[in-house]
């Protein structure tokens, strides 16, 4: 078993925490089932600074993945999970981890092997003597960010244990359910070039990650800058928390708050349902898929500085949010065609819905 | 942000290629060329001033005068110099020379022919007038922003070549006039500064607003304009030059300009004008107006002899000798000329005096005209008595020769004679031995020809001078001015004088007789355009100028002329149409056809005369505006969307799109769209700016919380800022093309039509599988049709 619980400055791989994890029954996080709190609304200025805080401490780090942090900070804002995919040593954890790192709060890491318990990540009931009671130990998943390294290496069992936390928000051992601490957010990592002894996430729990994003290498200048600044000491030791738990939440309330316009949650609607309809595709989005594409957007919307959502919002986060759910049918597989590229074709040819087409939504 | 100074100086250049290109389309009405430079400078000088004024951004107003300042240097350094102040500013003498320039140009106007001599009146009015016309174009194009309107003042320039000449206006002026517009099209930019009103709500700024409405009321009045400034302008009312103008069907007058406008006359669908006249001699008259006895040049006409006309009219002589002739017969004629207005007075040959011709007119010693000196045939009645020997076959036989006491251009052999005439000539008189014998074998010959007035002016040599006799011998083919132009040349070749007479032949009767003192109660005839004629006269010494008769199924062939006579026969030619009207009076002719329709033909000038010319005018109108069609619809349809708030405002910069080969993808975001226009992008970043602009309103205006005021005028001034991005990034030949037909309203009627079409299909197939029911169908049909047409008229 190979679970790191860290706090603030977590170097390399295996640190000690700093700070310990909220248990259950030490604060509102934990206790069972307890209503998260919606936090007040950030005001548009507040939110813009501390958006553009946590990015360029981002860019301190990871060198030349600027999109892939924006995208990182859109996932969180939208409280979806994110899954991070790609060859090794691009950076995939240290992206999780920076992004920790921004954020006052509690991060903790689940290294995935095939021998890993759904206890591992949810904790178990341990029976304590001096009590004569059942004492609840909270597992790895009890943290505000969760950094699932290589998910696709844990057995299925262990994965759906995964599953329902990222899902409902709440972990239910012997009976009890006991709520997440928000913000709450999955970041997990998986290799796809190395399948050996890999159980693929099933179809159900690739769809509970809003988004899915591939690094890609950095170019040469970045780099080169990257040699630069980790030749000594890693930046990520030098790195300062930006914004609290409590800014995080906020933020996240005012994205909840953007306002979305009846033509563009009809353009999102018509982008799922076009997938469905794609002969190309034998998966097509799940209204779930919809939902989070909406949410994605809506955080994109915000993050932009808007207060509304435009149907490029949509249009954007559709790369990052659906691919990873589709499925090509055999014929568009055997011929090379990947779901992003099907979905392109998708995006390019759902029409925009423009004051002009006729529809019960228009305005005066 | 200012306009770049001498922004509109292609617009300047281009209205001036359009003017003295077209200008060119005059070659034909004026001879020669020599008046183009004139018109080149006059014009360039009118739209040079007011070139100057805008780069100095004056109002609208000073512009104009500034344009008349240059036309009026530029008028008196070509026509009035030294008669000017520095050869430029008209000084006190100035007036007066205008006087007379205009007194000339008056003169040609009436008197002379087309292609009427390059005199200093004739081509400074052109200047002047073209020149004007610039400035108008000018003032439309720019100062009134309706650059596409102007182009209806060039082609007023264009309607006095396009009637006067039998080909029109030719391709050189049209094309250079069309280049000129379509240069005007691409190059015209409205600037603020130097346009009517000032800076304009940038809405319409962007349109460069043409009206249907507006577009309607200036090609009216611009069509009114033409068919009434002939009748107001003095001078222009009467005479020769506008006659042949089909325009003029109009007036009732007859203009007999003597050969040019006589094949237009002829062939008028009915005749045009009347004229009466009461006779008492045996049978109809010709009514003779003018001869022409010089043939050289290019284009012949009447010698102008106005010195030499003798007074007065009671007592005209010949001076000729008679004295081959055994007897004189006398005629009187009363003549009504109504509304046939020429400077001569028809009269039948020879008159001997004229009584009651109001207005002061003398008579040619050398062939009897009567000519107004000032006055004109309008509204004249009068009595002629004319006198003739009695002419016969053996007196005209042994009629002396050669001639004495007659002037030498009668006689004269023109230069350059074609070779087929004079061996025609040769040939055809080679067996006769008297003069008479050899006029009569010209004139047997000749009427073996085909009479048509069409085949002229469909292989193109309608009119007159030596190639088109050439030609004439050639066809075998013409009317009476080949006829007997054909018989005069070729008489003086075979040595006998001659002349062409033009006038009337004798028209019909109209069964009504009229009271004269004297003679008693007189058979009345009527003439009118279709009876205009030309003949021959040739000279035989002791008898005078005989008429003769060379056009077949035309006039009357005199009893003296008739080949019979000499066994020369030329057969079944004598299906004259006159010849059957008045059986008493002439020999009797074998062989009589019906001749063409004619009745009601007296009446023919009393009104119906409007419908044709309406109908052209209509035609010219609905020419006009089917042109700028497309323009004005996008214009109105721009309006209304930019009046209509965000969501108009936002199609419209899609339409601009369109129209300028960007269209709007339907997948495309707007803020995509306007990334992808941000390609017109030129030095200064304005069109980012537009664009940013217009996103940022339209975005919130349709995507952001309900309530939001957008900035509907920024995003207006932004629209019109993209639209001149878009026009600027095109070439000057897509630009002009998009002006005249912008895309982006074809599209939108493809696509209403389109709409209607689909739900159609779709109600139709509901209906006949009987299966879907029809009203949803057809419900959503009519919503989709209505929305598409809602969208075409921008509303």
């Amino acid at each position: 078993m190979d679970v790191h619980h860290s706090g603030q400055a977590g170097i390399g791989e295996h640190v000690t925490a700093l700070r310990p994890v909220r248990r259950p029954g030490h604060g509102a996080a934990g206790s069972p089932a307890g209503a998260s709190v919606d936090a007040e609304p950030m005001d548009p200025e507040r939110f813009g600074s501390l958006c553009t805080g946590i990015l360029a401490a981002i860019g301190q780090v990871m060198d030349g993945q600027s999109e892939a942090a924006e995208l990182a900070l859109t996932v969180l804002l939208a409280q979806g999970h994110l899954l991070v995919e790609d060859v090794p040593g691009v950076g995939k954890t240290m992206l999780a981890k920076t992004l920790a790192r921004t954020i006052d709060c509690t991060v903790s890491r689940i290294q995935f092997t095939p021998d890993l318990l759904p206890s591992d990540v949810t904790g178990v009931s341990v029976y304590n003597q001096a009590t004569r009671q059942f004492e609840f130990r909270p597992g790895a998943v009890f943290a505000n960010i969760v950094i699932g390294d290589e998910i696709n290496r844990a057995s299925a069992k262990t994965q759906s244990a995964l599953l329902e936390c990222m899902e409902e928000h709440q972990v239910t051992v012997d009976g009890t359910s006991y709520a997440l601490s928000e913000p709450f957010m999955v970041v997990a990592t998986q290799n796809p070039i190395e399948m050996e002894g890999t159980y693929p996430l099933p179809e159900a729990q690739r769809d509970r990650f809003m988004a899915r994003i591939s690094m890609g290498y950095p170019d040469a200048a970045a780099e080169a800058e990257m040699l630069e600044n980790h030749q000594s000491v890693s930046p990520l030791v030098r790195l300062e928390p930006v914004v609290s738990e409590d800014d995080v939440r906020a933020m996240a309330s005012a994205v909840r708050a953007v306002f979305v316009s009846a033509p563009v949650k009809e353009y999102t609607v018509a982008l799922g349902r076009a997938t469905r309809a794609s002969e190309r595709l034998r998966l097509g989005a799940s209204p779930r898929a919809v939902l989070q594409l909406l949410r994605a957007a809506k955080a994109r919307a915000a993050l932009s500085g808007r207060d509304f959502v435009l149907p490029d919002d949509v249009a954007a986060m559709a790369p990052a949010v659906l691919p990873h759910r589709l499925v090509p049918d055999r014929r568009a597989a055997g011929s090379g065609l990947t779901p992003a590229a099907i979905l392109e074709g998708i995006v390019a040819s759902v029409p925009v819905p423009t004051p002009g087409a006729p529809s019960p939504r228009r305005r005066s | 942000m200012r306009p770049r100074r001498w922004s509109h100086g292609g617009a300047e250049l281009s209205l001036a290629l359009a003017v003295v290109g077209g200008s060119i389309a005059y070659g034909g009405v004026v001879r020669g060329y020599s008046w183009l430079y004139p018109v080149a400078v006059v014009a360039c000088g009118a739209l040079g001033g007011a070139a100057v004024a805008r780069s100095l951004r004056w109002h609208p107003v000073a512009v104009a005068i500034a344009g008349l300042a240059g036309w009026t240097a530029a008028m008196c350094f070509m026509f009035f110099r030294t008669q000017s102040i520095g050869g430029v500013i008209p000084g006190p003498e100035t007036p007066g020379a205008v006087r007379e320039a205009l007194a000339q140009a008056w003169e040609t106007v009436v008197y002379d022919t087309v292609p009427a001599a390059p005199n200093v009146g004739i081509t400074a009015v052109l200047a002047g007038t073209l020149g004007l016309i610039a400035l108008i174009a000018e003032t439309i194009a720019l100062s009134c922003r309706l650059p596409a309107v102007s182009g209806i003042a060039v082609l007023a320039a264009l309607v006095v070549p396009a009637v006067l000449k039998p080909q029109s206006v030719g391709a050189a002026g049209f094309a250079a006039a069309a280049a000129g517009y379509l240069g005007l099209l691409a190059t015209a930019r409205p600037d603020e500064a130097t346009a009517l009103g000032g800076p304009r709500p940038p809405d319409e700024s962007a349109a460069a607003a043409v009206s249907p409405g507006r577009v309607a009321a200036l090609a009216a009045a611009i069509v009114a304009g033409t068919l009434v400034l002939p009748q107001v302008v003095p001078g222009f009312d009467r005479g020769l030059f506008p006659e042949g103008s089909r325009l003029r069907s109009l007036g009732q007058n007859v203009g007999l300009n003597p050969l040019i406008s006589l094949g237009n006359d002829l062939r008028s669908a009915e005749g045009v004008g009347v004229l009466r006249y009461a006779t008492d001699a045996r049978g109809p008259v010709y009514l003779r107006t003018v001869t022409v006895e010089d043939f050289d040049g290019g284009s012949w006409g009447p010698e102008n002899r106005d010195d030499q006309l003798e007074y007065p009219l009671e007592s005209i002589s010949a001076r000729v000798s008679l004295a081959g002739a055994s007897a004189t017969a006398s005629t009187t004629t009363v003549v009504a000329t109504g509304g046939f207005t020429s400077p001569y007075l028809p009269a039948p040959y020879a008159p001997v005096a004229v009584e009651g011709a109001r207005g002061r007119f003398g008579w040619d010693p050398q062939d009897l005209s009567i000519k107004g000196e000032p006055a004109s045939s309008r509204d004249q009645f009068y009595l002629v008595r004319s006198a003739m020997p009695e002419l016969t076959p053996a007196a005209l036989a042994t009629a002396g020769a050669p001639p004495r006491g007659i002037g030498q251009a009668v006689q004269s052999v023109p230069r350059g004679v074609p070779g087929n005439v004079r061996t025609t000539a040769e040939t055809v008189t080679s067996g006769a031995a008297s003069a008479y014998g050899r006029a009569l074998a010209l004139q047997g010959y000749l009427r073996t020809f085909q009479y048509s007035e069409q085949t002229p002016v469909e292989d193109g040599y309608d009119g007159t001078g030596m190639e088109v006799l050439e030609t004439f011998l050639d066809k075998r083919s013409g009317y009476c001015i080949h006829f007997s132009a054909a018989m005069a040349v070729m008489s003086r070749i075979v040595g006998i004088p001659s002349r062409i007479a033009v006038g009337f032949a004798p028209g019909r009767p109209t069964g009504q007789t009229i009271s004269v003192p004297g003679p008693g109660a007189l058979p009345e005839f009527s003439v009118d355009g279709r009876d205009a004629h030309a003949w021959p006269e040739l000279y035989f010494e002791g008898l005078g100028w005989v008429p003769f008769e060379p056009t077949p199924s035309r006039g009357v062939t005199p009893s003296y002329a008739l080949t019979d006579a000499l066994g020369t026969g030329t057969g079944t030619n004598f299906d004259d149409l006159n010849d059957s009207l008045n059986p008493g009076a002439i020999a009797p002719t074998p062989g009589v056809t019906s001749p063409p329709a004619l009745p009601g033909a007296g009446g023919a000038g009393q009104g119906t005369p409007w419908v044709p010319a309406a109908l052209a005018a209509l035609a010219v109108l609905g020419a006009v505006l089917l042109a700028v069609l497309p323009a004005a619809a996008r214009a109105a349809q721009r309006r209304r969307r930019l009046a209509r708030g965000l969501g108009g405002i936002w199609e419209e910069l899609e339409a601009v799109g369109v129209d300028h080969g960007l269209a709007p993808h339907p997948a495309d975001t707007p803020r995509a769209y306007a990334q992808r226009l941000e390609a017109w992008e030129g030095q200064d970043g304005r069109l980012r700016h537009a664009l940013a602009t217009l996103t940022r309103e339209y975005e919130r205006h349709e995507f952001g919380r309900p309530g939001y005021e957008p900035d509907e005028d920024a995003a207006r001034r932004a629209v019109a800022d993209v639209h001149r991005a878009g026009r600027r990034a095109q070439r000057p030949v897509h630009r002009a093309r998009i002006a005249a037909l912008p895309p982006s309203s074809f599209a939108a009627l493809a696509k209403a039509l389109r709409a209607s079409r689909r739900g159609l299909t779709r109600a139709g197939r509901a209906v006949v599988r009987g299966l879907t029911p029809l009203a949803p169908a057809a419900r959503a049909a009519g919503a989709r049709t209505a929305a598409a047409w809602r969208r075409l008229r921008g509303g």
